[in-house]
């Protein structure tokens, strides 16, 4: 295996050096670097600022050799400067950063989403669901960006914010969405008709009533949770992790899931001091908290199953914490929304300039700021997501030993969650790393639309002012993580398939 | 690409030029809302922050240098370094006294007397003084230059400028430590020595001098001596100490102000904040804080619907000024700018365009008013034909310019007057290459309806637009008519270089007399502006060039570019300003409702 990667190693440096010559003098040679200096009129001046320039770009130097002035530079660490003095690794980190911030949120919603819906699709193959979604995972993905982008902007930030200043749903689309939501569980829920029936009735006014209820009670104008719905959401987490970790039919695992979502509406009613205004220390911790908790009541209570009742106890756990999380962000909306001049959903940038406000009050802004980005790139990626996922379990599922585990009177829900899924995603673990790889290298267009300077736009702007050392700074991270991301996938798929493991 | 180059021309607007219109320098017809004079000036100012869309982000806090002068810097530094003059609405130098007075004491020799306030001083405490002024003779004149020399065998200037027009003609300065009052003397006449020392030109000296390891004393000491070993460290500082990797905003120490704003905050790539300077001993600005936003134009209108922008100054293109039009609560103007667009022809020797009645033809068959119809009207339905070269439509001397400069001949396209002159000289069906930077969609229509006209008349016109026109074929002379636009402002003698006859026809020897255009008439009546200091005696000179232009066809001038502005409806006090300083000029009056 070490030969193996050093091996890798080796060529990929070859590789990249050789790439990094045709990156250079392509955009060198991409146009003319003192074409912002045409057009002064002042003769004397335009000289001496073309002078400056050419002899901070060294444009005496023909192109082929200037690269090796830049990779002298390189190797001593130094990436060198852009054609305005500015250092490239002082432009570089920021870049970085704003495209961590940018992408990492959009890929693991859209790996945790889309494996999910596919699995979903994949087990409701060919039904109502299954089809829907197939349809909306192709439409999403032959989408333009750019052209979604704009749209989430004018729709999501603009006309919603429009919408806040008197947030009241109109009863037409009430009874929509409530069509749509009863359409969507009946599909996901299946059985036979008369079941169908009802799952569609009960989802279909649940949805429209509680829809009719919040905006009837102005919840939009100062939303918030409350301690019954967050029971009620606890419980749901309670079950619903005891529903994928081990199922209901023993006892001791259900109690653990549900004392621990009790344990978390008691903290819940005393959270103030502590959560009034805490950092991200704090909350990490209490996080940690909460699953130790999970944790240490699935031992005690856990019988013979202690080792799933302990894994369902800490996701209930955490699920609840999400849960008091989201509602004490929500209780600060109303604070939030004056600050911002009552428009809380932004189209450009991380943040509000000079925000000044509580925990809350700063993570509604990061949240605001970052929900359409995130939504454009989502909704891409999620597609290509579950059509591998489908695709996958769809395979597995169809495999002799799913047949065999079936015949040894194992349950559906063991099946699927044991035997089938870790399977499945074997190919779509290779999709994550090449997502991840390519990834860094920047969302060029959606950080042009929403205003982020991230590698992408520090690319663009690059090859724009035909400005080398940007561009291989860009090249140089963007590539190195495609190849490293790359080997990492390759160990991985030896390390998860035996079959293939390289000798 | 005219952003960039409105950028680097600023300094175009500034250090040259002579003050041709200062006396006319009301802005009687502006049809935008008028800046709001502040009727009562308050002690301090509101607690408001205005958000400026900038399209380009900062870089440095000293834009002098010529890696760094750029419209990016220009329009942080006019809130943060005075100066002895800012733009005003119309784009002409307005004395700014709040800051210090300059004033011609004599004429011949020409001598300046240039006294900072009495209170002004850095925001560190620091008063400014003769240093500062010592400073900026020694920064940009020139006249400090190292041993060292680039490839071409050009030596390296010690401190690095931008451009050294007017500076380098004062004989060296000197002072006292502590002088607020500098008096400068010329070596040669310099009309527009007005345009000298305005915003952002005086660094803080004091703050070069200690990064140099000298006291105050020792920096005047070594400049009288032009001891450059001892100035070394400090010109090296000077250069590259105050220019900032995006977000690395310098120590505060290392930036004072000297104007009403003092930056304070940098998010990269994100966002500038500058903040009322408490030190600011004149009258506060309106508002307490203005973020500069930056962010690439194709998403400034969404950001100002959405109200995340309180200002944007865009390119104007038709489908922009649609889209803004129909948002509710956003504010329109459009207006001119200093930059106009022109055909040249290219007169060098040996060329067909060298025959006046060739141009003539040429010039017949131009549609001025189908180009302004078409592609300038559907941005700004007041725009007009330009009829002159030196002023500017929207000036109030350009009635008195070009009456009688013989423009009314080319008024209307003319293709039986062209043809004419084609058939006597037996040249119908003659190729005529013209020539302009790609991309650019409005060039390429404006070559679209010059060449519907003119085959008609029986030119064959090809169009000849290369992304490499303004590296090579126009320095070059390779084409037979260029097009494209200068970026002025509000002085005439940034043209002299234009219009004046070059050295010689060879490559990249023109200046920017691209074409060779030669008329000794023009030079001498330049010759005379340039050192003409009485403003309303420059008047009737640049007529007189303005009317050997028309008489000799050298350039013909379309159109003057549009400026677009859009703000929200609950901000106030936003002024258009033609001048390279952009809208930015009147910040400290930017006020909400």
């Amino acid at each position: 295996m070490a030969v193996f990667i050093v091996r890798r190693l080796i060529i990929s440096v070859f590789t990249l050096l050789a790439a990094s010559y045709l990156v250079y003098v392509g955009t060198a040679l991409s146009g003319d670097p003192l074409q912002d200096l045409y057009g002064i009129q002042d003769e004397g001046d335009a000289q001496t600022q073309m002078d400056a320039r050419r002899r901070a770009m060294n444009l005496d130097v023909p192109v082929f050799l200037r690269y090796f002035l830049w990779l002298g530079d390189l190797l001593q660490g130094d990436l060198g400067q852009n054609k305005f003095g500015q250092s490239v690794s002082g432009i570089l980190g920021p870049a970085i950063w704003a495209t961590l911030q940018l992408v990492i949120a959009a890929t693991v919603l859209a790996i945790i989403l889309g494996v999910m819906i596919g699995i979903i699709s994949a087990l409701r193959q060919y039904s109502g669901f299954d089809y829907t979604l197939t349809f909306a995972a192709f439409l999403f993905y032959s989408l333009p960006v750019f052209w979604v982008a704009v749209m989430l902007k004018q729709f999501g930030a603009i006309e919603f914010n429009d919408w806040l200043r008197e947030p009241r749903i109109p009863l037409p689309i009430i009874v929509l969405v409530a069509l749509l939501a009863g359409l969507a569980w009946m599909a996901i829920i299946g059985g036979n008709r008369e079941r169908r029936v009802s799952t569609f009735a009960i989802a279909a006014v649940a949805t429209g009533g509680l829809l009719w209820a919040l905006s009837e009670t102005g919840w939009f104008e100062d939303p918030g949770l409350g301690f019954v719905a967050i029971v009620v959401l606890a419980l749901s987490a309670a079950l619903g992790s005891t529903l994928l970790i081990i199922g209901f039919r023993y006892r001791p695992p259900v109690i653990a899931t549900l004392s621990t979502a009790a344990v978390g509406c008691v903290f819940y009613l005393f959270s103030e001091p502590v959560l009034e205004d805490p950092s991200w220390p704090v909350i990490l911790l209490l996080a940690v908290i909460a699953v130790g908790v999970g944790l240490g009541i699935g031992y005690v209570v856990g019988g013979l199953q202690r080792r799933q009742a302990m894994a369902a106890s800490a996701l209930t756990a955490f699920l609840t914490g999400g849960v008091i999380f989201v509602d004490y962000m929500l209780q600060a909306y109303s604070g939030y929304y004056d600050i911002v001049r009552g428009r809380p959903v932004s189209t450009i940038g991380a943040a509000t300039p000079n925000f000044e406000g509580s925990f809350w009050e700063s993570s509604l802004d990061t949240a605001g700021h970052l929900i359409l980005p995130t939504l454009a790139l989502l909704l891409i990626s999620f597609a290509v997501y579950t059509r591998y996922t489908r695709a996958s379990m769809l395979e597995v599922m169809n495999q002799d030993y799913v047949r065999t585990a079936r015949s040894k009177g194992l349950t559906e829900r063991t099946v699927v969650t044991k035997h089938a899924f870790r399977n499945a995603l074997i190919p779509v673990t290779t999709l994550m790393a090449f997502d991840f790889g390519a990834v860094i290298g920047g969302a060029v267009i959606t950080e042009g639309v929403f205003g982020w300077k991230g590698m992408g736009q520090m690319f663009i702007d690059g090859l724009r002012e035909v400005d080398p050392p940007p561009v291989m700074a860009f090249f140089l991270v963007a590539g190195g993580s495609v190849v490293v991301f790359n080997m990492l996938a390759d160990i991985a798929y030896g390390y998860l398939d035996p079959r293939i493991r390289v000798s | 690409m005219r952003t960039k180059r409105r950028g680097a021309a600023f300094l175009a607007a500034t250090a040259a030029g002579a003050l041709v219109l200062a006396a006319c320098g009301d802005d009687a017809d502006d049809s935008a809302d008028d800046p709001v004079e502040d009727e009562e000036a308050a002690d301090a100012p509101e607690d408001v922050e205005i958000v400026y869309a900038a399209e380009q982000e900062f870089a440095s806090y000293n834009n002098n240098t010529a890696d760094q002068n750029s419209f990016r810097n220009t329009h942080v530094v006019n809130g943060v370094l005075g100066g002895f003059w800012q733009y005003g609405p119309d784009g002409l130098a307005e004395p700014n006294e709040d800051f210090g007075t300059m004033e011609l004491v004599s004429e011949d020799p020409q001598v300046v007397e240039y006294s900072f306030h009495e209170e002004a001083a850095w925001s560190d405490g620091t008063p400014l003084d003769c240093d500062d002024m010592l400073l900026y003779w020694a920064a940009q004149s020139g006249t400090y230059v190292t041993d060292e020399e680039d490839e071409e065998g050009n030596p390296v200037p010690l401190f690095s400028t931008a451009g050294t027009t007017g500076v380098e003609d004062w004989v060296k300065p000197d002072c006292e430590p502590g002088d607020k009052t500098i008096t400068v003397e010329y070596e040669t006449p310099y009309a527009s020595w007005e345009a000298l020392g305005g915003y952002g030109a005086f660094m803080p000296a004091h703050i070069v001098a200690e990064q140099g390891d000298l006291s105050e004393e020792e920096f005047i000491q070594a400049i009288r001596d032009d001891d450059m070993d001892t100035l070394a460290d400090a010109a090296e500082f000077y250069n590259t100490g105050w220019t900032m990797d995006p977000g690395d905003l310098l120590d505060e120490e290392l930036i004072p102000s000297s104007g009403p704003y003092k930056l304070t905050n940098w998010e990269a790539g994100e966002s500038l904040t500058m903040e009322y300077n408490e030190e600011y001993w004149g009258d506060p600005p309106r508002s307490s804080t203005i973020v500069f936003r930056f962010l690439s134009q194709e998403q400034q209108a969404q950001a100002l619907d959405n109200r995340e922008v309180d200002i944007m100054d865009p390119q104007p293109n038709p489908d922009l000024v649609n889209q803004l039009d129909a948002m509710s609560g956003v504010e329109l103007h459009t207006g001119e700018s200093f930059t106009y667009e022109h055909v040249d022809f290219n007169m060098r020797p040996g060329h067909m365009f060298e025959d006046r009645e060739l141009r003539e033809a040429f010039a017949k068959c131009v549609p001025r008013e189908l180009i302004v119809d078409n592609l300038i009207r559907p941005q700004n339905p007041d725009a007009e034909v330009l009829n002159a070269r030196l002023t500017y439509s929207f000036q109030d001397d350009y009635d008195f310019q070009i009456e009688g400069s013989g423009y009314e001949d080319y008024m209307e396209v003319d293709i039986e007057g062209a043809r004419e002159i084609l058939e006597d000289k037996d040249m119908v069906g003659q190729e005529v290459r013209i020539g302009y930077q790609e991309p650019n969609p409005t060039r390429t229509n404006q070559v679209e309806l010059i060449r519907d006209s003119c085959e008609e008349a029986g030119w064959e016109v090809e169009d000849f637009g290369t992304d490499e026109f303004f590296g090579r074929h126009l320095p070059e002379g390779n084409y037979d008519v260029a097009l494209f636009g200068w970026i002025g402002s509000a002085y005439v003698s940034g043209t002299a270089s234009t219009f004046m006859t070059p050295e010689s026809c060879g490559f990249g020897t023109t200046g920017n007399n691209f074409g060779c255009y030669s008329n000794e008439e023009v030079d001498a009546l330049y010759n005379e502006l340039l050192t003409e200091l009485d403003l309303e005696a420059q008047r009737p000179i640049v007529k007189e060039i303005e009317a050997l232009l028309w008489e000799d066809l050298y350039t013909i001038p379309l159109f003057t570019h549009p400026d677009l502005l859009a703000w929200a409806e609950d901000v106030e006090g936003v002024g258009p300003n033609p001048s390279q300083g952009g809208i930015t000029w009147n910040k400290h009056e930017w006020g909400r409702l």
